[in-house]
């Protein structure tokens, strides 16, 4: 075990989690550097029954540019607004982004401005793998294309008073195969999809990531709960494929992200004065 | 280490087998159009998300319009031979797009000629979305 172990580290690999575990049952999402996690598209799958998440209306549905990368013709998307797990409020919130993407304009969702995108939008980075960090008191997930990080501190409760931020506070532990992730805290500011459907600090979200088809593709599955936005808890599926193609490289969004065609896009996010 | 083996062409075959990697939808060009323009490079720039070609191309009224052509990242970029002095303000070159589909002056890059006859990309690609893109 410690041969192993030392080999580990030597790979520059994440720790074998060895809280409370057993090593050989927790799944192990990082056995080296290389390994990442690639989503083949930017929506969440509906659960096979119940209350589900936001998609696309069927009337302008929407040609996912990952998912169908031949069809010439993307489209930018047009949320299902007869969903009813919406609130009256988060409906009309939707409606008005529909209305820019039915005019012919341009439709930016925050990741593209370089927004942090929240929880469980993180669910939803496509393009290049999502990278874990495993230890035994925390999880990290690391999405390559943009300083979009999570943080997942296992084995802990949550805070009394939870200060809201992007990614909210996230808990967890292994329960067998699956790695359980609890977050709370989810700013506001953000939205739970890329039809960006609102949310408020009521926001609950519990995950279950695990591996499927022997060790080639993660499931997560979702449970979203927020009694202010929502009719009802809603579940949603999501799937990555695993890719050993090279380590994570640095990829910045806001490099050059301006707003080079004039298309009226939301600003990168910009600081007026100094926070300190 | 398994990366450093690999080799470009192990690359090239582990790009083709992802699917599109870029930062955000390609919805707003129009992939079943090319356009060609004809003119001097204003600016070459080499960054994510995105890199830019800024161009000065006369319109039919002969006057100097501006032109702003979107290309992948530099990874994806250097993967395919391109450098950040592949393009100098002054220099002459002919590029192939798709053009924006509401009609301004920009476009998704597909291909370019150099002043010394060199083309790079592909003006021949199939629409997809990652034509001149992969990152």
């Amino acid at each position: 075990m410690r041969g192993l172990i030392v080999n580990l580290v030597c790979a520059g690999v994440g720790l074998w989690p060895a809280l409370g575990a057993d090593p050989t049952k927790v799944p192990n999402f990082a056995p080296d550097s290389l390994t990442g996690w690639q989503l083949l598209d930017d929506e969440f799958i509906p659960p096979p029954s119940g209350p589900g998440p936001i998609v696309s209306d069927p009337a302008h549905p929407y040609i996912s540019f990952y998912r169908f990368p031949r069809n010439p013709k993307p489209s930018f998307r047009v949320a299902d607004l007869s969903n009813p797990i919406l609130q009256p409020w988060a409906r009309e919130q939707l409606r008005k982004v529909n209305e820019r993407s039915l005019s012919g304009k341009v439709v930016a969702i925050p990741k593209e401005r370089c927004w942090p995108v929240g929880v469980p939008a993180f669910l939803l980075l496509p393009a290049t793998p999502v990278y874990f960090l495993q230890t035994s008191k925390q999880v990290s997930m690391i999405w390559m294309q943009d300083h979009q990080v999570r943080r997942v501190y296992l084995d802990v409760p949550h805070s009394a008073n939870v200060k809201p931020s992007w990614f909210g506070e996230s808990v967890g532990h292994y329960e067998g195969d699956t790695l359980v992730v609890d977050t709370i805290g989810i700013s506001s500011k953000s939205y739970v999809d890329n039809y960006q459907t609102p949310h408020t600090d009521q926001l609950h979200v519990v995950e279950r990531f695990h591996m499927i088809e022997d060790g080639k593709t993660i499931e997560v599955n979702v449970h979203v709960e927020d009694p202010g936005a929502f009719t009802t808890p809603w579940n949603a599926i999501q799937r990555y494929r695993r890719t050993d193609r090279s380590p994570l490289s640095e990829v910045v969004c806001a490099e050059n992200n301006d707003d080079h065609f004039h298309h009226d896009l939301e600003p990168i996010p910009q600081a007026d004065k100094p926070d300190f | 280490m398994k990366f450093g083996t690999l080799g470009l062409a192990g690359i090239a075959v582990a790009m083709s087998a992802i699917p599109v990697v870029a930062h955000h939808s390609f919805a707003m060009f129009d992939a079943e159009k090319s356009k060609t323009l004809e003119g001097t490079v204003k600016e070459f720039q080499w960054t994510n998300p995105h890199s830019w070609i800024l161009m000065t191309v006369d319109n039919a009224q002969g006057q100097p319009e501006q032109w702003a052509i979107e290309m992948g990242g530099p990874g994806g970029l250097a993967r395919q031979g391109w450098v950040p002095k592949t393009l100098t303000p002054g220099m002459k070159i002919k590029t192939i797009i798709h053009p924006l589909r509401d009609g301004t002056n920009g476009g998704q890059f597909m291909a370019v000629t150099l002043p010394d006859g060199t083309q790079m990309g592909n003006p021949n690609a199939a629409p997809t979305a990652n034509a001149g893109a992969a990152n």
